[in-house]
């Protein structure tokens, strides 16, 4: 799952970051509304933390200009401002959910977690694909009941296709989703990631191989 | 009572017009006294100098009086009308009014020009009398004559005169006051005015003053809408100000929340929490009491996008939110605070509810009545009346307190109220009274 985070403030952006990159999140993090504004439009993200009180482009303007792009990700607004009427200047704007500092970091990533959840129109925090189930609040997959151990990289992978199963994935979605920007393209990491994973859910076949398109996680 | 700019301005005209006025009517009396007198005085000398004429002194030194006088007053005893002719040794000839007294011009210097003065009569009233004496060849010591009349007949006179100058005087005076006060009255209906309309800005029905058409006046009220600019320019700007004062301290608290990595429970987790409390309290009452009263909030655009956000906000429980806000209410509040308000109850209702929120609003005769239902655990009897005190504190655990509170304190800067009950729901009904628009002239 790859984040957009904005947020102005060194140390709180850097808390952030650092407790969305242990939930198995790849973050980018902006402190710049205009530079989050750019991104936003030009890359893809699987949800945004937006930070309402911004340098040069507040987060408002941001958000309603990624949704005028038409950029539906889900976003979830940071406000200082605790007066009903910010938060629903940030709601008409497009946002899907809203934090009001001071925050507990736990609370961010479940309701961060509930909207890419729900935005791939997964209502339950149990996501499941045939004998696979992951528990997006725990961070564990288990088949057929029984747990399943998964490198942080597997893990990441698997469960951006857990949200979007049923479609195929292209392997450049797939990197720019579970690894940095800087990650190289030409590499076939994404090949030999699925071959490990495939193997650990053997005998069950659920990763299913589109030729020339990419992947895609269907039971049976 | 202060005095009045009315009776100020009255008097200070009334005043030196009265002492004026006054000043004049004695000269006049004074000049019109003299006048009578001086003409009084003529007839005297003309009738002494007849008298004179008609006495003919004989060779043996005595007199004749060949012709009386004509004046038919001379022969009425006591009449006032004397004359009377002497000399060093006493009086010679009399007039038939006089019979047995005599004038006693003992103290008087008796010359040969006229003189006139007043003289005590021998009936004891006041006596105008002229005198003159003639030296006659034949005689060796200067004839003395004298003729009076009563004072009376000047004083009559002038007193006539003096009553018609009082009663033109008065009526002057009269004419004058009326007049000044009219004036002073059409004078100050601008200022008056000016009043009222400060009154219509105090009450919120206006925002600026009118510029009345009194040049003087024009100036003042400029001055005072420029005041009153700039007091609104400083209460918007406290506004932002305590906008920003949020800003400013909530990413800090953040931090340290997170740096502490404290739990709710705890003794930091608690100052953390009393601290976010303190915050938001007075930066709530702060816009509370920089707001005015003037502005008014259309409640259907309000609460239907209200209703979006918390639809959204609790996407994952489908509630059912059932708003009723008839189109053409509107609430004598701002918009902020508006929200506030209606966002802090709706939150609560949605938090406690089991799966249907109502909120229903409508026009009753003491203004605008909104009710917030959900169909939760409600309260007992204990909560409820804890919820209904004024300044209670925040629980943390709950975290509704707090809004509670705050919708509170909005509601009541407005003249409002905030009431709990149970709801036929089955949870808690919060009741939100706000006085009526007021009709601002336009």
């Amino acid at each position: 799952m790859r984040v957009l985070l904005v947020e102005d403030d060194d140390t709180l952006r850097e808390r952030v970051r650092a407790a969305l990159a242990t939930q198995g999140f790849v973050v980018d993090a902006l402190a710049d509304g205009r530079e989050a504004l750019w991104l936003g439009q030009e890359e893809s993200f699987d949800a945004a933390v937006l930070d309402l009180g911004l340098p040069q482009l507040d987060g408002v303007s941001v958000l309603q200009r990624w949704r005028e792009a038409g950029r539906k990700l889900p976003v979830l607004v940071l406000t200082a401002r605790t007066r009903w009427a910010d938060k629903l200047a940030g709601f008409s704007a497009g946002a899907d959910d809203y934090l009001t500092k001071p925050f507990e970091m736990d609370e961010l990533v479940v309701r961060l977690k509930a909207l890419i959840r729900r935005a791939g129109g997964h209502e339950s925090p149990q996501i499941s694909c045939g004998p696979l189930q992951l528990d997006t609040l725990a961070c564990r997959f288990r088949i057929d009941g029984a747990q399943l151990t998964l490198t942080a990289g597997e893990y990441r992978l698997l469960a951006y296709l857990m949200h979007h199963q049923g479609r195929t994935l292209s392997r450049t979605e797939l990197s720019e989703h579970i690894y940095d920007r800087d990650f190289d393209l030409d590499s076939n990491v994404i090949d030999v990631l699925i071959g490990r994973i495939r193997k650990k859910l053997a005998p069950h076949a659920l990763i299913h191989t589109e030729r020339g398109l990419g992947f895609r996680l269907a039971p049976t | 009572m202060k005095p009045t700019l009315h009776a100020r301005l009255l008097l200070a005209a009334l005043l030196p017009l009265a002492l004026l006025v006054l000043g004049a009517a004695w000269l006049l009396q004074s000049a019109f006294a003299a006048a009578v007198e001086r003409g009084f005085d003529q007839r005297l000398s003309s009738q002494l100098d007849a008298l004179i004429a008609s006495v003919e002194p004989l060779a043996d030194g005595s007199l004749v009086v060949r012709r009386p006088l004509a004046e038919s007053a001379f022969a009425q005893v006591r009449s006032g009308w004397y004359w009377q002719i002497g000399d060093a040794g006493g009086v010679l000839k009399r007039s038939r009014s006089l019979w047995d007294a005599e004038l006693s011009l003992a103290a008087v210097q008796v010359g040969t020009l006229p003189r006139h003065f007043d003289l005590v009569g021998p009936t004891g009233a006041l006596l105008r009398v002229a005198t003159r004496a003639v030296q006659w060849p034949a005689r060796v010591a200067p004839v003395e004559f004298a003729l009076s009349a009563p004072r009376q007949a000047i004083d009559a006179e002038t007193a006539t005169f003096e009553r018609l100058l009082g009663l033109g005087v008065a009526g002057l005076l009269l004419l004058c006051a009326l007049a000044l006060w009219l004036q002073v009255r059409v004078g100050l209906r601008p200022l008056r005015r000016l009043r009222e309309q400060l009154e219509a800005v105090e009450g919120g029905r206006r925002e600026r003053l009118e510029l009345p058409p009194v040049a003087e006046l024009a100036q003042l009220a400029e001055k005072i809408n420029q005041v009153l600019d700039h007091n609104q320019r400083m209460a918007t700007r406290g506004r932002k100000l305590a906008g920003d004062l949020a800003h400013a301290l909530k990413t800090p608290l953040a931090v340290l929340r997170g740096e502490l990595g404290v739990s709710a429970g705890s003794s930091a987790g608690q100052a953390l929490a009393r601290l976010n409390e303190v915050v938001q309290r007075h930066l709530a009452q702060s816009s509370a009491q920089a707001r005015r009263e003037h502005t008014h909030t259309e409640l259907a655009p309000l609460a239907n996008s209200l209703r979006t956000m918390f639809l959204k906000l609790h996407g994952a429980r489908s509630l059912n939110l059932g708003f009723e806000v008839a189109d053409d209410l509107a609430v004598a509040c701002e918009s902020d605070d508006l929200s506030e308000m209606l966002g802090n109850l709706i939150d609560n209702a949605c938090r406690a509810a089991r799966g249907r929120v109502r909120l229903c609003a409508r026009s009753t005769d003491g203004g605008i009545r909104i009710d917030i239902e959900d169909d939760g655990a409600g309260l007992d009897d204990a909560a409820l009346a804890q919820l209904g005190e004024r300044g209670q504190r925040f629980d943390e655990n709950a975290g509704s307190g707090l809004g509670v509170s705050i919708s509170r304190d909005i509601a009541e800067s407005y003249g409002g109220t905030l009431e709990f009950s149970l709801s036929e729901l089955g949870g808690l009904r919060a009741r939100l009274q706000l006085p009526p628009m007021r009709k601002a002239p336009r």
